[in-house]
């Protein structure tokens, strides 16, 4: 009576000591340059997708517009502009209201002559026009890449000017 | 004999790639997010005050007085063109001789490092060399004073905005005729 040998018995047996296999060492080593190099991937890929942040100061830009101080009067034709706080401001968003419609603009835009509100800085400002004014603070700072970006403060830090 | 034929992702690459997924989001999101850490502003203490001792037009004297808590460095003085206007807009330091738009008081010392905020409590300082004469009447005066104060290892500028004082000068200075 031939026995027959099972497959597995003969794969088992016979084949154990064939088997190979990667070091537990290198393995090791293996497996954290796969996670470093992945996450980096990722990491680079996924960064694209978020907005670069705008600093003032060592901060984002976003929380330094709520240490901005400011005072204006308008007469009907001079808008008179005070920095009282000690952060600088680059431009202003105005928001002009005559009547029932509106306009936006830069006051650098309506002023060529206007480059700013410096700490300590007052300014007083021809052309402005309309019922109601809204001057909305513009910042300057910096990206990661160093690189010098304008930031428009939201509306609730800006100041409402009536003649 | 089904489960042979089911296909999956080993387990140990599955836990690698969960690993990596977090530690990259991680890290997105910290790089991000610092920024957002609120800093301690810069600001003046409550407690500085200065005022107007006394203004003569025609001499140009002017001497002021520190009745606060703190020393100041010197201030920003500022005029109004017409009695109507709220905000003074236009700069004296010029008129009053002084620097790069603002009044140092005589003891301050901005050089030095520290910067040395040279007016102290309840002295006084004369500044007798305001000369109005070639400008247009000023009606009133603000006058904003400012300090140096130390900030992450950097000495810097704070206005203090709170402390502002307006001075009107009926008739105008000079008069008007």
């Amino acid at each position: 009576m031939i026995k027959k040998k099972s497959k597995l018995n003969i794969l088992g047996s016979s084949n154990r000591n064939l088997k190979k296999g990667v070091s537990p060492v290198i393995a090791t080593v293996l497996l954290v340059a796969i996670v470093i190099v992945i996450a980096l991937i990722i990491f680079l890929w996924f960064k694209g997708f978020t907005q670069e942040a705008v600093v003032k100061f060592d901060t984002n830009v976003e929380l330094v517009c709520d240490e901005v101080i400011f005072d204006a009067q308008y007469d009907g034709t001079t808008l008179y502009l005070s920095n009282d706080g000690n952060v600088p401001i680059i431009d202003f968003d105005v928001k002009q209201t005559t009547g029932g419609s509106y306009e936006t603009f830069l006051l650098s835009e309506l002023d060529g002559a206007f480059n700013g509100l410096f700490v300590a800085g007052t300014v007083s400002v021809l052309g402005v026009e309309g019922d109601e004014i809204v001057l909305i603070p513009i910042l300057l700072g910096k990206t990661e890449t160093n690189e010098e970006k304008t930031f428009v403060c939201n509306e609730r830090y800006g100041k409402e000017v009536a003649f | 004999m089904l489960y042979k034929d089911k296909k999956a992702v080993s387990l140990m690459i599955g836990y690698i790639l969960l690993v990596v997924a977090i530690l990259a989001m991680s890290i997105v999101v910290y790089s991000w997010m610092k920024s957002y850490v609120p800093k301690q502003a810069l600001e003046c203490p409550d407690g500085v005050s200065i005022y107007v001792k006394s203004f003569d037009c025609e001499t140009g004297k002017l001497i002021i007085k520190n009745n606060g808590r703190f020393s100041v460095a010197g201030f920003y003085i500022k005029g109004t063109e017409n009695p109507e206007q709220e905000i003074a807009t236009k700069d004296l330091s010029e008129a009053c001789n002084g620097i790069d738009g603002k009044m140092v008081f005589a003891n301050s010392d901005l050089m030095s490092n520290p910067p040395m905020n040279g007016l102290n409590v309840s002295l006084w300082e004369e500044f007798s060399e305001c000369d109005f004469s070639g400008l247009d009447s000023i009606y009133a005066m603000e006058i904003i004073p400012f300090r140096y104060q130390e900030q992450d290892g950097k000495n810097k500028q704070v206005i203090c905005s709170k402390a502002k004082i307006r001075e009107a000068i009926s008739g105008g200075c000079p008069a008007e005729v």
